[in-house]
């Protein structure tokens, strides 16, 4: 009688074991994707940081160095009048819009696109093996995205874009590459506000 | 020192004592002292005054104990161990009758530091509602002005539950201690002290969240751990507690070096888990198994280790845990019979409701559960 009941004990001390080792794992595991969540993205958007991004690219570039076909665009996004949300209706109120431009952002592109907060309200994604058609639709449809949704902040976007292999030629540093990338879209950015303004004047 | 143990199983407390007296003169002319282990089916108001009939000025002290050990029988009666000095042994006695934290403690603490060079062995209550024996014995434990704490010793009295009242009292100089607890300080002896725990630790640590007094309340990130025993119960499918006294929990203390003290369950309640002694938030533990053989190994590991330190004791006590003699099934007498071989001594000793001794590092004292303490002595 009591040697059956002792398996019984030792089985279900067992299975307590047991459960309580799962738990744990899956505790840990909790963890670290916490730990991970925390470490690559932003913590207003969710969108991942600028660390992230440009590891990203790093591997990107590092991958088209053995694959010769490989090809990527990076798209540097800004808000226009963002900072003039900031001063009139405080700060709240322009996380809540950072927040649901973060959102536009992930809905309006390919879960293999990366789309990162770069900055106060500046986002770099970074599409692979892009049409360049899409791309070029992709400024005006974002643009119309956006001002539609913000229409009563009179918020719109600045947007430009580099390109991976074009846009470089003999550079041969990872490093350099990513900041020749970012600083050709960024300046694209800003040749394209100065025209929607000279525009705007005109 | 001359020392023998004596065992009578008479129905009638007056008659038993009037055998054990018959035995005792057959063997000494004289002899210092007298430990009486009664067990609690003999009316406690007659103890002391039956004693003293029989055994008219005799040192005594008495204490109930559900069975005793006697040699290598377990006794259901009357047991009387017998010490007799031949050089400069001498024993003498200091009981508190009523435990608090506060006059009684601190008498104590001032007894125990001031015989520091003495061996104590303590025989105590379960204590009251106010103050809980387990309790009492960690905070005089924390009071010790010296170390090693490596010279006391003992155990809780055992006894029948009468009406909620457990009989579980000491008997010295006629007064009945129902709260407290009776010291026998020995000078001039060698003594050598094991600890046989046996149970192994399984698995992974889990840490106490909530605890009062003799209770767990909750662990890890607050799940009631009154529902972990009552799913372990359904699944053992079989609601006798003591079944669960074959995997007490095993408490890790980590901050003396891993040292660790079982605990029995006593209860298990819809919001709690009661025990036999003492539980604190933050304390971590494993659930452990044990059976008749791991623990007798370990019986066997620990007495010899006793036999290395002292090859030829005098006199051996066993404060052994009820429990665990449940565990020990029909194996209960090979624990003793293992300690009176290797050790080649009499053995006086008794069932308990918890043992008092130091922790494996002799830092300080511990209410054990489930534990068998050996305590081997010579006189000098």
């Amino acid at each position: 009688m009591r040697e059956k009941i002792k398996i019984k004990i030792l089985q279900a001390l067992l299975e307590e074991v047991t459960k309580k080792y799962d738990d744990s794992i899956t505790e840990k595991e909790k963890l670290l994707q916490k730990m991970f969540e925390m470490a690559v993205n932003d913590s207003l958007t969710g969108l991942y940081n600028r660390q992230y991004m440009q590891n990203y690219l790093l591997n990107l570039i590092k991958k088209a160095k053995r694959n010769k076909n490989e090809k990527f665009a990076v798209i540097f996004l800004d808000l226009d009048n963002f900072k003039s949300i900031n001063d009139s209706f405080g700060h709240n109120k322009g996380d809540e819009i950072l927040k649901e431009v973060a959102n536009i952002l992930k809905n309006s592109f390919r879960e293999c696109d990366l789309v990162s907060r770069y900055g106060g309200d500046e986002f770099v994604i970074i599409v692979e093996n892009p049409s360049f058609e899409v791309l070029d639709n992709l400024k005006s449809r974002l643009r119309n995205i956006i001002e539609t949704e913000f229409k009563d902040f009179g918020i719109s976007v600045s947007i430009g874009f580099s390109c991976f292999p074009k846009d470089i030629s003999n550079v041969k540093d990872e490093e350099e590459i990513i900041n020749k990338l970012l600083t050709i879209a960024d300046n694209r950015m800003y040749e394209n506000k100065k025209e929607r303004k000279d525009k705007k004047l005109s | 020192m001359i020392a023998k143990v004596f065992k009578s199983t008479d129905n009638s407390l007056l008659f038993a004592l009037e055998n054990l007296k018959e035995e005792i003169e057959k063997e000494f002319n004289s002899f210092d002292f007298l430990i009486f282990s009664v067990h609690s089916k003999y009316d406690y108001n007659d103890i002391n005054y039956y004693i003293k009939k029989v055994f008219k000025n005799a040192d005594y002290v008495a204490f109930n104990g559900i069975d005793s050990f006697v040699d290598n029988s377990i006794v259901e009666g009357v047991s009387c161990c017998v010490i007799k000095f031949v050089k400069d042994g001498k024993i003498s006695t200091f009981f508190i009758e009523d435990i608090s934290f506060d006059n009684s403690l601190k008498q104590t603490v001032d007894y125990l530091n001031e015989n520091k060079e003495k061996l104590h062995i303590i025989i105590g209550s379960l204590g009251s509602n106010k103050v809980k024996i387990g309790e009492f014995i960690e905070k005089l434990s924390l009071k010790l002005n010296y170390q090693p704490v490596n010279n006391i010793i003992g155990g809780i009295s055992s006894g029948i539950i009468n009406d909620n009242e457990a009989i579980v009292y000491q008997y010295i100089d006629n007064r009945i201690i129902k709260n407290g607890f009776v010291i026998l300080s020995f000078e001039n002896v060698s003594y050598e002290i094991g600890i046989s725990l046996g149970f192994k630790p399984y698995g992974i640590t889990y840490e106490v969240k909530k605890a009062d007094d003799y209770k767990i309340y909750s662990i890890d990130d607050g799940k009631k751990f009154s529902d972990v025993i009552k799913n372990f119960m359904e699944k053992i499918d079989n609601k006798d507690i003591r079944y669960l006294w074959y995997t007490p929990i095993y408490f890790l203390d980590e901050t003396d070096g891993y040292v660790a003290t079982i605990r029995t369950i006593k209860d298990v309640k819809e919001e709690y888990i009661e025990f036999f002694g003492p539980i604190k938030r933050h304390q971590k533990f494993k659930f452990s198994f044990g059976d008749s053989e791991i623990l007798l190994e370990e019986d066997k590991r620990n007495a010899l280790d006793l036999k290395e330190k002292m090859p030829y004791p005098e006199l051996i006590f066993n404060f052994s845990c009820i429990a665990r003699q449940y565990v020990l099934e029909d194996k209960q007498k090979e624990e003793i019979e293992l300690y009176t071989s290797i050790l080649n001594a009499h053995l006086f000793g008794f069932f308990t409701f918890g043992e008092i001794g130091p922790d494996k590092n002799f830092k300080k004292l511990k209410l054990y559960n489930e534990t068998s303490l050996l305590l081997a002595l010579e006189e000098k």
